[in-house]
């Protein structure tokens, strides 16, 4: 009996081994048969096919390495910017710093022009810098030409592999593109009085730009302009408009409704992203298979990034609202909860069950922090609507 | 031979166009709003639909555009008149006289319908009162339609493969996908485009709100000397306030000693530059006023 059962395992091992191999000779099959037919070439075949080569697999290692690798992604990197130090809400003008004693004797009696300072704005400066680390630091990954060719035709958003990158940075975008709406429309004008500035115009006609162009597209067929060079426009004209904010040509209306108005934009955003991931969450529960529940993740992780820089930047730029309605608490809390929010950060994003026990849901753990988050967001909003 | 349209023919038809074209954005604007809310193709989309409204669209504004310059023209050319008897101008030399009338022969439109004419102060300024009412309300309704319009852009295009997906599986397809990612390209290009288009529509409606200011302003003071000075027939009704709401706020500058021709003329230039090349190339500002163009005074025309 022993020696029967020893039988059965051996041949089903054997079998497991042959099947490997078949498999093995299948996918080697074409590499082999072009080998032997390579070798028999000359240098004048072979050279060409050996560059195309050379140039196909640079051209995949830079794209797996430009996915893989997130260049400057950090959190935490709003506390470089030190908003607390602020003591000044954005657009208002900076008091001189009066003169020391020793310098006021030497000081020239006559009346010096003394060039006006007002406070620039920390939510276009964390847009600009977000928008820079998208296209700057990092390859804008959805409109390389590889991510554009997909894998043998499939969209890469309907793999599991490569597409974290690209749907992250179009979750960040997205914050951006709606930050960049407000400012033109609501927050750098005095509403009704004021014209609308135009870098800020410019930058937002820049950043609404197609987020999948490469340099060449079908439609409309031609050559175009990617889309990094437009975002890299986007990031001077909030530049060139925060200089002129510092220089107190420009306007940033610091009042309660412009930031009531901005954060029903943002909960109205985050609302739409966790009905998103609760439909996926409820009717797809194909665990770590599931291919789109990646997407959908870094989408939303991508937007709590940006929108927790987009907040902590509106906290100093409204300093003066938020001190007035004795937010403080409340809007630390709100930041709090996005923080907690980006400390999810799976390897492989699973789509489990939500009772399940093998395979976690990460989307569901996703959309419990951005609920949490944007009621926090209705509270403030309801203070300052009080 | 058709007659030409009077003044209030002519801004009735315009305020038509207006209507059916404000209708059909917002139209395109609250099917794009539901889209945005449920993150789906509308029904509308997929039946054939425009999602930035009709093509023609932008057609309608380039015309109406140009009908609302003539208006705004016809109200610069009126002020222009009233004020000629009032400037110290050389006499043309007889060889400027030859030029001109040389220039303005040649540059004389057959076949085009005859520009619109305001015969007084008064009813230029009634004209001018309507154009303002029929723009501020405009700009406001477009400025906040532009804003929603784009705020909904911006959640569609961050949904794009979820609206892609939904696409895929409204049509029970899943072999489809390639066609509806390029389908939802093409609705999204088509909202991005009505947003660009309201954009060109707010900057027009801009460069007409300062050049109908800047000459209600001119009416408004010229109309207050010609009534000292009796030069003017009719000028009582100008300055009736009541007939003239949109005009309040003008008004009220006048009676603050706020408006004076010295400031006004300091502010024109500019004003009539920008008129000027956002309208003469397109043919909305009249042959004589954009062969003019050139001096201070001359600017005025257009």
């Amino acid at each position: 009996m022993p020696e029967r059962i020893a039988q059965i395992v051996r041949r089903l091992f054997g079998a497991i081994g042959r099947g490997f191999g078949l498999l093995f000779a299948a996918l080697a099959w074409p590499f082999r048969t072009t080998q032997g037919w390579y070798g028999r070439r000359g240098w004048l075949v072979k050279g060409p096919l050996l560059a195309v080569l050379v140039l196909f697999v640079g051209l995949y290692g830079y794209f797996f390495w430009q996915t893989q690798v997130w260049t400057n992604f950090d959190p935490d990197f709003v506390e470089q910017y030190r908003w607390s130090e602020r003591t000044t809400a954005a657009g208002q003008e900076i008091a001189a710093p009066a003169p020391a004693p020793s310098d006021a004797a030497t000081a020239p009696t006559t009346t010096e022009t003394v060039a006006q300072q007002c406070q620039s704005s920390a939510i276009v400066d964390v847009v600009a810098d977000l928008t820079d680390v998208n296209v700057n630091h990092n390859a804008w990954i959805s409109s390389m030409l590889l991510y554009r060719l997909g894998l043998f035709g499939i969209d890469w958003d309907n793999t599991p592999f490569l597409d974290n990158k690209a749907s992250f940075q179009r979750g960040v975008n997205q914050t951006v593109r709606r930050t960049s709406v407000e400012l033109v429309d609501t927050l750098a004008r005095v509403r009704g009085t004021s014209g609308i500035n135009n870098d800020l115009q410019d930058a937002r006609n820049n950043l609404q730009f197609d987020e999948y162009s490469w340099y060449f597209g079908l439609s409309p067929f031609g050559p175009k302009t990617p889309t990094p060079s437009y975002y890299r426009t986007a990031i001077e004209d909030f530049r060139k408009f925060n200089a002129d904010l510092g220089a107190c040509n420009a306007t940033f209306d610091a009042r309660a409704d412009n930031l009531v108005q901005f954060l029903d934009r943002i909960a109205n955003d985050l609302g739409s992203t966790s009905a998103i991931l609760r439909e996926r969450s409820e009717n797809y529960n194909a665990g770590w298979f599931d291919t789109r529940a990646d997407d959908r993740f870094w989408f939303a992780y991508g937007q709590l990034y940006g929108y927790y820089a987009v907040l902590s930047a509106a906290g100093a730029d409204f300093s003066g609202v938020i001190r007035e309605r004795n937010l403080g608490p409340l809007w630390g809390d709100t930041l709090t909860q996005f923080r907690a929010a980006l400390r999810i950060q799976p390897a492989i994003i699973s789509n489990g069950r939500e009772d399940g026990w093998i395979m976690p849901t990460h989307l569901a753990t996703m959309g419990f922090y951005i609920l949490r988050v944007r009621s926090n967001l209705v509270e403030v909003r309801s203070v300052l609507d009080r | 031979m058709r007659r030409a349209k009077g003044i209030d023919g002519r801004v009735a038809e315009l305020e038509g166009t207006l209507e059916a074209l404000d209708r059909e954005i917002s139209d395109a604007a609250r099917t794009a709003a539901e889209a945005a809310r449920v993150i789906a193709v509308p029904e509308a989309w997929r039946s054939g639909a425009a999602p930035g409204g009709s093509d023609a669209g932008p057609d309608v504004w380039d015309r109406t555009r140009l009908a609302f310059a003539g208006l705004v023209s016809a109200v610069a050319d009126r002020v222009d008149k009233a004020m000629a008897p009032l400037q110290d101008k050389p006499r043309p030399t007889p060889r400027e006289r030859i030029r001109l009338a040389l220039a303005d022969f040649l540059s004389k439109s057959w076949t085009r319908q005859r520009k619109p004419q305001a015969v007084s102060l008064d009813q230029a300024l009634v004209l001018a009162n309507r154009l303002h009412g029929l723009l501020a309300e405009r700009r406001k309704r477009m400025a906040a339609l532009r804003h929603t319009m784009e705020s909904d852009l911006v959640t569609l295009t961050g949904h794009r493969s979820l609206l892609v997906d939904n696409l895929v599986s409204a049509a029970g397809d899943g072999s489809q996908v390639t066609g509806a990612s390029l389908q939802v390209e093409q609705y999204l290009q088509a909202v991005q485009d009505m947003t660009a288009s309201l954009n060109r529509q707010l900057s027009d409606m801009n460069v007409l709100f300062n050049k109908l200011t800047i000459e209600s302003e001119s009416a408004i003071v010229l109309a207050a000397v010609l009534a000292e000075e009796g030069t003017e027939a009719k000028t009582e009704r100008s300055l009736d306030r009541a007939l003239l709401p949109h005009l309040a706020p003008l008004f009220d500058l006048k009676d603050r000693d706020l408006l004076s021709s010295i400031e006004i003329a300091r502010r024109k230039e500019k004003i009539d530059a920008r008129f000027q090349a956002t309208f003469a190339r397109a043919g909305g500002v009249s042959d004589t006023d954009s062969r003019t163009a050139g001096t201070q005074q001359e600017a005025t025309h257009a």
